[in-house]
C-alpha cells in the first residue's frame, strides 16, 4: 500500500501550479472574458510547452505515454486555477479515444499533432450536440447511438451558446450529413469513466481553492470586533467543507488508480468518486460564498470566478442525479465490477 | 501509488480469516452480566493463545510486531465477522500505545501482559461531570504526599467501569498551574480502597458505563505516565489513536451500507431511494479510501494530526445518515423489535442507530473536531477563551 503520487507526478503538478499562477491569474482571466476567443494561445503554448498534452499520448506518437494518474493532479491544478480551456477534452478524452479506438491512419495523423499542442480535438459524449472550445478545435469527437465520429471544424454547422459562466465557450453542433470519420467499436465506457473521474479531480481544485479562498477572507474580516474566522458559525462550516474535500479527493484517487490499473470496478468508483467531489464543491460553493458576504456578491470581486467555475462543472459531466442513481442500483448487484 | 496489500498482509489476511471462521465462538452476552463476562474473558483466551490478542504491539510486548497495515487486515477480518467487540478495547486502542510510547520500561513489564489474557481490564478516566467537551477543564485532584499521589474526584462516561481493574486517567497534579498544564497521565488499581463504581446504562439500555469516584485513594508516584504535569501532552498520544485508527470502522461502515442495500431491497427501491443509497454508498467509498489515506499517513510518520478529525467527523456523519434512512425504509416498523439483547438492551440494527448518534459526541464531540480542523487544519483563530 502506497498512496503518495511519485516526487515526479509532484513535481509536475507543482510546475503547472507556478505556470497557472504566473500566466492564468484573476486578472488574467476576467481580461479573457471580453476577447473575441475566450482563450490566450499563449497560455495554451506553455501547457504544450510543459507537456500537458502529451501526458496520455503513446510515446511512439511523440507522447509521454504517462497514465491518468500522471494526470490527475493537473485536473485538479487546472480546477484550482479555475482554468477554462477544455482540458478535460482535449488533453484526457481525445488521446484516451483516439490511442484506443481509432484507425492507424487517424492515429498516425493526430496524435503526434496533439501530443505538440499543435492540434486540440475537443469531445462530446452521451449524445449531446453541446461542445466547449470548438473554436479553438481542430477536431471534434462526437458521440451518436454508441458510434464515436471524428469531424474536423468544416465537416459541421455550429453555432454558439451563452453560458452563465462568462469564461465558458460553448457550441451547439450539427454534422454535415455523412462526413466524418466513424471511430471502430470506441471504448465509450472507458471514456465515461475517465470523463467522471477526471471531472472529479478539477471539481476537488476548485472546491480547495473556494475553501482557501473563504478561509484567507476569514482571517482577515473583521466584525464585532473580532476576526470572523473566530465565530464557529464561520469556522465549523468551513470545517466541514474542508472534510468533505478531503474525502472527495482521496475517493478521486483512488478512482483515478482503478482506472489507470484497468480494474473491474473502475467505471463504479468512478462514478462514486464523481459524486462525493459534486457534493463537496457544492457545500464548498456554498459556504465560500456564505462567508465572503455582500461583497463575494459583486461583479468586481473574483470569486464569481470559481463559484460560477464550480457550478457549471457540477453539472457539466454528470449530475449529482445521475451518478447517485449509477451508485444506488450498483449497490444491489454482487461481484468484481461492485467497489464497495 | 500502489493500492495493493503485499503478499506477506494478504498472507496474514488467509491465515487470520481461516483461523477466525474456525473459531468464532457466535454471539455473546454483554461483558456486563456475569455469564457474558465469562464468555468474553474465555474469547479474549482463545485469542491469546493463538497469538492474534494484539498482534500489532512489538514481539517483546508479547506481540507479533504487525505494522499498521497488518493491523487494519487485523480490523477489517475482524469486523467482517462481526465478532464480540474486544474486551480490553480501551486498554488496546489508546492505553497500552501511550504507556509504549511513554512509559518506564518498568510500567511496561508491570501493565502491559495483563492487557493480553484479560487479567486486567482498563478503562479510560478522562471525561467528567463538568469537563467534556472542555476537557483540560478536569477537575479530579492529585495531591502530592511522599511516595504516594491521593486521588479525589469523579470521572464518568466511563466505558466498561463497571468490569474494569485498571484505570488510565488524567488527574490535575498541580492545582495552581494554568489549565492545560498541570494535568498528569496516571494508571493505577480500580480495587484500591476509596473507589466506587457506580454502573450506568446508555439509552439503548446497554450496560457498561460507569461514574467512578475516588475518595482519598492512594496511588504510587509511579503510577505517572511521563513526566508529572505533562499528561495532556502525554494524552494526545490516546486521544490522536482513539480519532485516527480506524479499527475496523470502515469495514462495520460498509456493512451496514449493505444491511441498508439488503433492507431497500427487500421493501423495493424507487428511483429517490435508489439515489439517497447511491448517495451514502459514494461517502462509504470515499471513507474508506480516507481510512487508508490516513493509515498512509501515520505509516509515513507523517500524521498531520487534523485528517483523523475529518475522517472521524464524517464517519459519524454517514454511519448515522446510513441508520437513518434504514429505519426510513422500516417506516412504522423501525420501532418495532420482536427481540431484546439478554439484558433487555436493543440490538441488531436499532442498538447500531442509536449507538451512531452517540458516534458524534465520543471520542470528541463533532464541534470539538471542526474546531481542531479549522484551528490547526485551516489556521483560523481560536475561540476568546480557552
Amino acid at each position: 500500500m502506497n498512496l503518495e503520487f511519485t516526487p515526479e507526478q509532484l513535481a509536475f503538478r507543482d510546475s503547472v501550479r507556478e505556470l497557472l499562477a504566473a500566466s492564468a491569474s484573476p486578472p488574467a482571466l476576467r481580461d479573457l472574458w471580453t476577447t473575441e476567443t475566450g482563450r490566450s494561445p499563449a497560455l495554451w503554448e506553455l501547457l504544450a510547452e510543459v507537456g500537458v498534452p502529451a501526458i496520455l499520448v503513446p510515446e511512439e506518437f511523440g507522447g509521454a505515454g504517462g497514465d491518468e494518474l500522471d494526470l490527475a493532479l493537473v485536473l485538479e491544478e487546472i480546477g484550482r486555477a479555475a482554468l477554462p480551456d477544455a482540458i478535460l477534452e482535449s488533453c484526457l478524452l481525445a488521446p484516451y479515444l483516439i490511442a484506443t479506438s481509432a484507425s492507424k491512419e487517424i492515429r498516425d495523423h493526430w496524435l503526434p499533432l496533439m501530443a505538440a499542442g499543435s492540434a486540440r480535438v475537443t469531445v462530446a459524449l452521451g449524445g449531446t450536440d453541446v461542445v466547449p472550445d470548438l473554436h479553438v478545435s481542430d477536431g471534434v469527437l462526437l458521440s451518436r447511438d454508441g458510434d464515436l465520429v471524428l469531424l474536423t471544424r468544416d465537416d459541421l454547422v455550429s453555432e454558439p451558446l451563452q453560458s452563465m459562466d462568462p469564461s465558458r465557450r460553448l457550441f451547439r453542433v450539427r454534422p454535415r450529413p455523412g462526413a466524418g470519420e466513424l471511430l471502430a467499436e470506441p471504448d465509450l465506457d472507458g471514456a465515461a469513466s475517465r470523463r467522471l473521474a477526471g471531472s472529479a479531480a478539477m471539481l476537488n481544485g476548485v472546491a480547495g481553492q473556494l475553501i482557501a479562498l473563504a478561509v484567507e477572507y476569514a482571517k482577515a474580516r473583521t466584525q464585532f470586533g473580532r476576526t470572523i474566522g473566530s465565530f464557529q458559525g464561520i469556522k465549523h462550516q468551513l470545517a466541514q467543507a474542508a472534510s468533505m474535500n478531503s474525502l472527495a479527493r482521496q475517493a478521486t484517487n483512488t478512482a483515478t488508480y482503478r482506472i489507470a490499473r484497468g480494474t473491474a470496478d473502475h467505471a463504479d468508483a468512478a462514478a462514486l468518486a464523481h459524486l462525493c467531489a459534486v457534493e463537496a464543491e457544492a457545500e464548498s460553493n456554498r459556504v465560500a460564498l456564505q462567508v465572503h458576504g455582500g461583497v463575494g456578491f459583486t461583479w468586481e470581486h473574483n470569486l464569481q470566478i470559481w463559484l460560477k467555475y464550480g457550478k457549471t462543472l457540477e453539472f457539466a459531466y454528470g449530475t449529482r442525479r445521475a451518478t447517485a442513481e449509477l451508485s444506488g442500483t450498483a449497490a444491489f448487484e454482487s461481484g468484481a465490477t461492485r467497489s464497495v | 501509488m500502489d493500492l495493493s496489500f503485499t503478499p506477506e498482509h494478504e498472507q496474514f489476511r488467509r491465515e487470520f480469516g481461516s483461523w477466525l471462521d474456525q473459531h468464532d465462538p457466535g454471539p455473546l452476552d454483554p461483558p456486563a452480566t456475569p455469564r457474558g463476562l465469562r464468555q468474553h474473558l474465555d474469547w479474549e483466551r482463545v485469542l491469546h493463545a493463538a497469538g492474534y490478542a494484539a498482534p500489532g504491539w512489538p514481539e517483546r510486548f508479547g506481540g507479533r510486531g504487525l505494522d499498521l497495515w497488518g493491523e487494519l487486515v487485523y480490523d477489517e477480518e475482524y469486523v467482517r465477522r462481526q465478532l464480540p467487540e474486544r474486551l480490553n478495547k480501551m486498554a488496546l486502542i489508546h492505553g497500552a500505545r501511550t504507556v509504549m510510547a511513554h512509559g518506564t520500561e518498568a510500567q511496561q513489564k508491570q501493565w502491559l501482559p495483563g492487557i493480553l489474557d484479560c487479567s486486567d481490564i482498563w478503562c479510560q478516566g478522562f471525561s467528567e461531570p463538568e469537563a467534556g467537551s472542555d476537557l483540560a477543564g478536569l477537575r479530579t485532584t492529585g495531591r502530592i504526599d511522599g511516595d504516594e499521589i491521593v486521588i479525589n474526584g469523579q470521572k464518568t462516561w466511563t466505558s466498561n467501569g463497571a468490569i474494569a481493574t485498571r484505570m488510565y486517567a488524567l488527574v490535575r497534579t498541580d492545582p495552581a498551574a494554568p489549565k492545560h498544564a498541570g494535568i498528569s497521565f496516571l494508571v493505577f488499581d480500580l480495587n484500591d480502597s476509596g473507589v466506587e463504581i457506580r454502573p450506568m446504562r446508555q439509552l439503548h439500555r446497554h450496560a457498561g458505563f460507569a461514574e467512578v469516584f475516588f475518595t482519598d485513594v492512594r496511588v504510587p508516584v509511579s503510577s505517572v505516565v511521563g513526566p508529572l504535569n505533562d499528561g495532556w501532552r502525554v494524552a494526545q498520544t490516546a486521544l490522536r489513536l482513539e480519532r485516527g485508527a480506524a479499527r475496523g470502522t470502515h469495514t462495520r461502515l460498509v456493512a451496514s451500507l449493505h444491511q441498508l442495500a439488503e433492507a431497500i431491497a427487500r421493501t423495493g427501491a424507487d428511483r429517490g431511494l435508489t439515489e439517497r443509497l447511491g448517495v451514502l454508498r459514494a461517502w462509504t467509498f470515499a471513507y474508506v479510501q480516507a481510512t487508508y489515506a490516513l493509515t498512509d499517513q501515520v505509516s509515513g510518520g507523517h500524521d498531520d494530526g487534523v485528517t483523523a478529525s475529518m475522517n472521524k467527523l464524517r464517519l459519524s456523519e454517514i454511519q448515522t445518515a446510513i441508520h437513518e434512512l434504514h429505519l426510513e425504509v422500516l417506516g412504522p416498523d423501525a420501532e418495532i423489535t420482536d427481540r431484546l439483547g439478554p439484558d433487555g438492551e436493543l440490538i441488531g440494527m436499532r442498538r447500531d442507530y442509536w449507538h451512531s448518534r452517540a458516534g458524534e459526541i465520543y471520542a470528541g464531540t463533532s464541534e470539538i473536531q471542526k474546531n481542531i480542523i479549522a484551528e490547526r487544519g485551516l489556521g483560523l483563530p481560536r475561540e476568546l477563551s480557552r
